[in-house]
């Protein structure tokens, strides 16, 4: 899940000659694979009501029903279509990925940055606060969350970000630090740049590179999270299907007498890990100026 | 460089110290009441005794004062004791954490045997058949959620072959046999994901210091690949490769809970859940200052290395 | 974690069905996945089984057995209110009465007999009980009894600890006693400030008289140490892995125990206890839902199993009556005729579920059954157009918006009942709003005092064999008596009710006040009863001895015995 800073304190964002290496990149198998794949389930997840045979929590009579023509993945143990409820699991399971790495890295990056560029008690306060937040147990957090708050989507996802927060802090912290080492941050201080100038034209482009990297390692980790909270009871409430409910629910029970319960959210939950891991692969590779020119 | 480490020790100190706090107040913010808890679930309490539980218990002081005291037997080495089975907090840990050890262990050492051969090969191997289906292997090895392989493999286990991991953990000594069985395929379990992830560190180390001007003057003088890889590159790949070991190390102990949940192991992960679920908070604070402690450390390790790495980073902070 | 305490009623003869050993019936839950269960499910109240035939061999001694429980017990306290502690703890002890454990007996039903005393007490009159102690009982050969004599005083010590000791959960049960005393070595009077039926039943549960040293009330060795009577002693404790014990030597019912050694493994997660069934790693395992139990039954066909009623997912559904919507009794109607029943059953009981009332009938057969509630009676029938007309002739044409609490640590039947419930009420314009609660804030101020919910609450099953809890502590309007009073009853009608059934010892008597409270509960529709759920207790074909229980600890373990010696 963690890449060094180093790595990503080097990258910066492509420049107009490499869209050309992009879309020859972009061509490669697997990571059209992955495009096709995320395309695919996000498109599910935006039109669950039109593509879903059924609702996401219809019951019928037809209780553990092996796939068959009227039910593709079969049905669970209230005759509820798998099938549905995996397309409309896509969009929370999705949803809280999307919010928590969209929490999580904002406000990393903005502790990140500050605390890299302002140094000093600033830099020590959010050092400690970063080092406290990844020590944390996540489930302490997601249980404070839950009893706090109350259960759910967005709680979910607000405890996953907190828990993802630290790594971006970290990375953003590494870019700013390496920016502000470059003789031109130099230069543009002894012009007279002030602090926006200096943040806005050269620390933010820089930092936005590796944030994007480890954004999209993240997503898979906030995805799984998902369901790892359901399993332990601390996740979504009911009424609403998502993977992680639907892997660690009644289909971890029923396994013997019905598995298709099980293996379609799991491989559903697989490809899309699959798909964004690749695509991240494809995004540090894209991004990182010493592989630029070698392809 | 000395003063930098014991300076970087004192900062590891403060965030310990804040982060007992931070867990102190988060503890006592979830809603519920540990007497229940103590006295039992399913009984019928009344409320004077509640009272009197929470009392006997030093629940009823306010919270600074609960704080305190217990930091108080923190300096004096005294963990305190569990509100639920008042045994010392040091041993419930002790009897979970030799577990815990050993599933990180085997799984670390799963992960590095695995990870960073699949990711040298792949790397020698670049933009070859080999290489991609490393990466793809490594990738599916991230994507899949541990619980719910772990799952699928004592269900057909049992169905399939009539064999399941042994339910009943036993020390190592005791039965090496018997408690190989129970830990392998948990180890395998969470070594593989790590091992994904350390595969394609290594591969993009790898590739970084083969390209590096040293590397490609060794070719020219004629040195033979092999020596190459392992005289140049691989030595200077390491570097990474270990920062990520060690943050790896610090992970995967906090994050077995789900692991042991489905394969039956008495560690760390299910105390963890149950004393938070209980507000137990003695025991809570008793391992999240262990956690803490060896996170912070395994933090401490990359920055320090990463000091040595890259002096930009430590330049004037 | 269902709340469940077994508080047991004297019956003056076996209440319960006959099952004969050698009986095998079919068993046909769920069937191909296409509906409800096809037929062999036998008339009501008659649980499936497969008991083996009855063996002609005599008991031997020797052998281990491994029973499986969920989760650790938080202590070993037999003044903690766990059943995980039961479960564990009590293969230690010996109470002063206990639970006759029988094939022949339904596991619901309950019968006592004696254990420690050595026969059923004397009752001179009706606030006095005089039990008579078995000679030479010894405590366990173990620190800090030592093997020596059970006396008088060390009963006299453990009941009047149990009813006033700071530490003790069952202080409430037993409130009605007035003192009780040594009389000399081996006899023991108590008595009782007012008449209280259910004394005796709760004595002899799970929570029951257990008997210890009296010298460990000092300090806290009763949280780690199980010291008693019983018929095996302690070896060792794994937490979160297991608990072993090996047979005591000089257990005063000689022979006994068969067993050599027992281990209570601790499997929290259901689908690898099932798998360490069917691989032999665990020789007995309880509440299998009844779908993994039709799995069980085809593939480990020398395995006996017996059903069990009122269980997970049954339960009951709470409402808030102090405020809108339901302070009025026709929205509560109306919600018990919008629930499908029926479509529950099949959906999670294998079509073996049982309406049920506050007072579950699967469980206590004695009470009322709904068809004889009179009028009330309908509200137990499916019918979403009926609840339509009452909804909104309460002002609630358009049906309205209400949170619907539960807490996920019931386990997954329990959210799936809950889950399947949401369409029912849908259908009548009840627009239900989920809200998950973790367990603590749950047991601590939901489901207890005070209260803290609005809308629904979805409540699970617990078991008690006297009706007295049931009605005690979910109706009394005093929040120091009615401690499950979800429903925040305040009924004028009740109270004098609810006090006159504690007191009347005469049975039907009793029953007829029973009765009237039922009545009451129906019509008003205080409590929405689901369905009475089942689950199978499984155990391996070579077990003998063994019958299943619905309390939690195992009375069966000295009697059983391996039949391969």
């Amino acid at each position: 899940m963690a890449t060094t800073t180093l790595q990503h304190a080097a990258m910066t964002l492509p420049r107009r000659s490499s869209l050309r290496r992009l879309s020859r990149r972009l061509a490669r198998p697997a990571n059209t694979f992955a495009v096709l794949v995320l395309m695919l389930f996000v498109a599910a997840a935006l039109l669950a009501e039109l593509v879903a045979p059924y609702g996401s929590n219809q019951p019928t009579t037809a209780y553990f029903a092996a796939p068959s023509a009227a039910f593709p993945f079969g049905t669970d143990n209230l005759g509820r279509d798998v099938f549905s409820r995996v397309i409309y699991g896509a969009r929370a399971s999705l949803l809280v990925g999307a919010l928590a790495v969209g929490i999580g890295t904002l406000s990393g990056a903005v502790l990140g940055i500050t605390t890299g560029y302002f140094g000093g008690a600033a830099d020590f306060l959010g050092q400690r606060l970063v080092d406290i937040l990844m020590s944390l147990p996540g489930i302490l957090l997601a249980l404070v969350i839950a009893a706090g708050l109350g259960a759910s989507l967005f709680n979910v996802a607000l405890a996953i970000g907190i828990a993802i927060l630290p790594n971006s802090a970290r990375v953003a912290r590494g870019s700013t630090l390496s920016v502000l080492g470059m003789p031109f941050v130099e230069a543009a201080r002894a012009t007279g740049a002030g602090h926006g100038r200096i943040l806005l034209r050269h620390v933010l482009p820089n930092v936005t590179a590796p944030l994007l990297v480890i954004a999209s390692v993240q997503l898979g980790f906030a995805i799984i999270s998902e369901a790892s909270l359901s399993y332990l009871g601390l996740g979504i409430p009911l009424g609403t299907p998502s993977w992680g409910n639907m892997l660690s629910g009644s289909s971890l029970l029923f396994m013997q007498r019905a598995p298709w319960m099980g293996i379609a959210p799991g491989i559903a939950l697989t490809l899309v890990i699959l798909a964004v891991n690749l695509l991240g692969d494809f995004l540090r590779d894209l991004l990182d100026p010493r592989l630029r020119g070698r392809e | 460089m000395s003063t930098y480490v014991a300076r970087r020790l004192l900062l590891a100190l403060v965030s310990l110290f804040g982060l007992t706090l931070l867990v102190f107040v988060f503890l006592h913010a979830i809603p519920g009441d540990a007497a229940v808890l103590v006295l039992g679930d399913t009984g019928h309490i009344s409320q004077e005794q509640l009272a009197e539980t929470r009392r006997r218990l030093g629940l009823d002081d306010p919270l600074p004062v609960q704080y305190v005291r217990w930091l108080g037997g923190i300096l004096r080495g005294d963990l305190g004791t569990s509100l639920f089975t008042s045994r010392p907090v040091w041993h419930e840990i002790r009897d979970r954490i030799k577990v815990t050890f050993e599933l990180a262990l085997l799984a670390l050492t799963c992960s590095l045997l695995v990870g960073v051969t699949a990711g040298t090969f792949a790397a020698v191997r670049h933009g070859r058949a080999g290489d991609q289906s490393v990466r793809v292997l490594a990738i599916l090895g991230l994507a899949v959620p541990n619980f719910w392989l772990g799952t699928m493999v004592i269900v057909f286990g049992a169905r399939w072959f009539g064999w399941i991991p042994p339910v009943q953990y036993v020390e190592p000594w005791r039965s090496p046999g018997q408690n190989l069985q129970m830990f392998l395929v948990p180890a395998l379990v969470v070594g593989l994901a790590l091992a994904a992830s350390l595969s394609r560190m290594t591969r993009s180390a790898v590739l970084e210091v083969a390209r590096e001007d040293y590397v490609r003057t060794a070719h020219a003088k004629g040195l033979p690949g092999r020596a190459v890889l392992l005289r140049h590159t691989l030595r200077t790949a390491l570097i990474p490769i270990v920062t990520l070991f060690s943050i790896q190390a610090g992970a995967v102990i906090a994050g077995t809970v789900v692991v042991e949940n489905v394969f039956n192991l008495p560690g760390m992960g299910r105390l963890v859940l149950d004393s938070i679920s209980r507000k137990d908070f003695p025991l809570v604070q008793g391992i999240v200052l262990l956690y803490g402690g060896f996170i912070v450390l395994a933090n401490l390790t990359t920055d320090l290395l990463y000091g040595v790495i890259d002096p930009r980073i430590r330049v004037g902070r | 974690m269902s709340e469940r305490a077994l508080w047991q009623r004297r019956l003056g003869r076996r209440g319960a069905l006959a099952l004969g050993g050698a009986a095998a019936f079919a068993a046909a839950c769920g069937g191909g996945g296409t509906g409800p269960a096809a037929g062999g499910a036998g008339a009501p109240g008659t649980p499936q089984a497969r008991l083996g035939t009855p063996t002609t061999k005599q008991p031997k001694p020797g052998g281990s057995l491994t029973i499986r429980i969920t989760a650790d017990p938080p202590n070993w306290s037999p003044f903690t209110a766990s059943t995980y502690t039961a479960a564990t703890a009590n293969m230690a002890y010996n109470k002063l009465l206990k639970l006759k454990v029988s094939p022949e007996i339904d596991p619901a039903d309950v019968v006592l007999e004696p254990d420690l005393a050595e026969k059923m007490p004397e009752t001179p009159d009706e606030l006095t009980f005089i039990f008579t102690l078995r000679p030479n009982v010894k405590f366990h050969d173990v620190p800090p009894a030592n093997g020596r004599l059970m006396t008088a005083e060390d009963v006299k010590a453990a009941i009047d600890a149990y009813r006033s000791d700071s530490r003790s959960a069952f202080r409430a049960d037993y409130s009605s006693i007035d003192s009780v005393e040594a009389v000399d070595a081996r006899t023991v009077r108590v008595k009782l400030k007012e008449p209280y039926v259910p004394l005796l039943g709760i004595s002899a549960g799970q929570y029951g008289w257990r008997i210890f040293p009296k010298e460990m009330l000092e300090g806290d060795d009763l949280k780690t140490k199980a010291v008693g009577t019983g018929p095996f002693i302690l070896e060792s404790y794994a937490p979160s892995s297991k608990a072993t014990y090996r047979r005591n030597p000089n257990y005063f019912k000689s022979g006994l125990p068969y067993l050599d050694s027992l281990t209570v493994a601790i499997i929290p997660q259901d689908a690898s206890a099932l798998s360490a069934f069917q691989t032999g790693q665990v020789h007995v395992i309880t509440q299998v839902d009844c779908t993994n139990a039709q799995q069980l039954k085809n593939q480990k066909r020398d395995a006996r199993y017996q059903q069990t009623f009122d269980n997970h997912p049954g339960g009951y559904i709470a409402v808030d009556t102090s405020r809108p919507p339901f302070n009025d009794a026709r929205v509560r109607q109306a919600l018990s005729m919008a629930f499908n029943r029926k479509a529950e059953s099949d959906a999670l009981m294998c079509g073996e579920g049982r309406p049920d009332q506050l007072i579950p009938t699967g469980a206590f057969k004695k009470a009322l059954p709904i068809n004889q509630l009179g009028e009330a009676a309908k509200f137990w029938d499916y019918n979403p157009a009926e609840a339509k007309k009452l909804l909104a002739a309460a002002g609630y044409p358009e049906g309205f918006e209400v949170p619907l609490n539960y807490t996920p640590q019931y386990g997954q039947q329990h959210v799936s009942s809950a889950e399947r419930a949401i369409a029912d009420f849908a259908v009548v314009g009840i627009r239900v709003k989920p809200q998950a609660i973790q367990y603590n804030e749950w047991i601590s101020q939901v489901y207890r005092p005070p209260f803290n919910f609005t809308g629904i609450l979805w409540g699970p099953s617990r078991y008690y064999t006297d009706p007295d809890p049931y009605v005690w502590y979910w109706l009394h309007p005093d929040p120091k008596q009615g401690i499950s009073n979800q429903s925040r009853v305040n009924d004028p009608a009740l109270l004098p009710l609810l006090e006159k059934q504690r007191r009347t010892l005469d049975e039907a008597e009793r029953l007829k006040v029973i009765g009237e409270i039922q009545k009451i509960v129906a019509a008003q529709q205080y409590y929405i009863g689901r369905n009475t759920g089942n689950a199978y207790a499984f155990w391996e074909g070579w077990l003998e001895g063994w019958s299943a229980r619905l309390v939690y600890d195992f009375p069966q373990v000295e009697q059983a015995w391996d039949s391969r010696r």
